[in-house]
């Protein structure tokens, strides 16, 4: 059989034109879309609005509201711990996650002078967004437990993401 | 007749073994650092000689197997993870179904197509089950990963069906 081989000339053309498209796209996001630095970033739990926004310049926390959470969780969340491990705040939220039917918490650590969070604790089968470890831009997303940390890095002039 | 259908399924047995011990795995163990919870999607291997092999319709039902079986083994079951990486896999075999029957591109092209198609539908589904468009942070970076990801999977998929077809005289 003809066109049989490993490689076609065709796989060759589409690799080096996707290379070029994806190589620009992702130097538009890093160069133009997320190049500011972040004053604010919002902890969210589920669809709804932010529970906290954390301001990074004033060096501190808001929070909104009290999660929702099951009134047998005897906890009001969120809990903010400003003399956290290493001096850091330390946020702490109620996941979704169940271990034996009990929801497990996720603690989150702001560090102001860096301008960085991290998801410090959160039970989960495979422990994505902990082992992420500290962002200044990127989202934390743990979506067994639906929450989520968003960072405003996003250049202000352009409304791609809200 | 009866031993050539003995044979399919018993290939397509163990490619089901083989793509769950391979998932299991990645899902695991291996990480590729910059996007959290992305893999090489090594599984992908199993798919693309289901598809070549035997049709589109093998790939589809071994792939959906697979993921459902995955997810019952690390515990994601119609968790959210679930629901992503069954829309990536919907949309990335129904990409390769439809490279696969117009045959312009080769196995590693349509592997290539594929892995890019698995990222696009896993921030698509993301998005609805995130409730926020931030996931697309991660698009480039996933489309730059998938084409070596894809590229990989492509050509140990090749090198499998060409010592299957050597040993089998089976014209595809």
């Amino acid at each position: 059989m003809k066109n049989k081989k490993t490689i076609r000339k065709t796989d060759v053309y589409l690799m080096g034109i996707l290379l070029v498209v994806f190589a620009a796209l992702f130097l538009f996001f890093q160069l133009v879309i997320f190049s500011g630095t972040a004053e604010y970033a919002y902890i969210y739990y589920d669809v709804a609005d932010p529970i906290v926004t954390i301001d990074f310049s004033k060096q501190k926390i808001i929070v909104h509201y009290e999660q929702e959470v099951p009134s047998e969780y005897l906890t009001i969340y969120p809990i903010v711990n400003e003399q956290g491990e290493d001096g850091f705040v330390e946020i702490t939220l109620l996941g979704d996650y169940k271990i034996d039917g009990i929801r497990q918490e996720v603690v989150i650590t702001v560090d102001y002078n860096q301008s960085r969070i991290k998801i410090k604790e959160e039970e989960s089968p495979q422990n994505i967004c902990s082992k992420q470890g500290w962002s200044t831009a990127a989202p934390l997303i743990c979506l067994p437990n639906k929450i989520r940390v968003e960072f405003d890095s996003t250049n202000s002039d352009i409304d791609f993401i809200q | 007749m009866k031993r050539k259908q003995t044979q399919k399924m018993v290939l397509l047995a163990n490619l089901l073994a083989i793509g769950i011990v391979l998932n299991v795995i990645e899902s695991l163990y291996i990480h590729i650092s910059p996007v959290p919870g992305a893999k090489i999607g090594l599984a992908n291997i199993v798919t693309l000689i289901a598809i070549y092999l035997y049709g589109v319709k093998e790939g589809v039902i071994l792939t959906l197997l697979r993921i459902f079986l995955v997810s019952i083994i690390i515990g994601t079951f119609l968790g959210p993870t679930f629901y992503l990486g069954l829309g990536g896999a919907a949309l990335s075999i129904t990409a390769m179904g439809v490279l696969k029957k117009i045959d312009f591109f080769g196995i590693v092209g349509v592997s290539v197509m594929g892995s890019v198609f698995h990222a696009i539908g896993q921030i698509g589904i993301g998005i609805f089950v995130i409730g926020s468009t931030t996931i697309i942070y991660w698009l480039p970076v996933m489309l730059l990963i998938s084409i070596p990801a894809g590229i990989l999977t492509g050509i140990i998929s090749t090198k499998f069906l060409s010592v299957w077809q050597a040993t089998h005289n089976e014209k595809n």
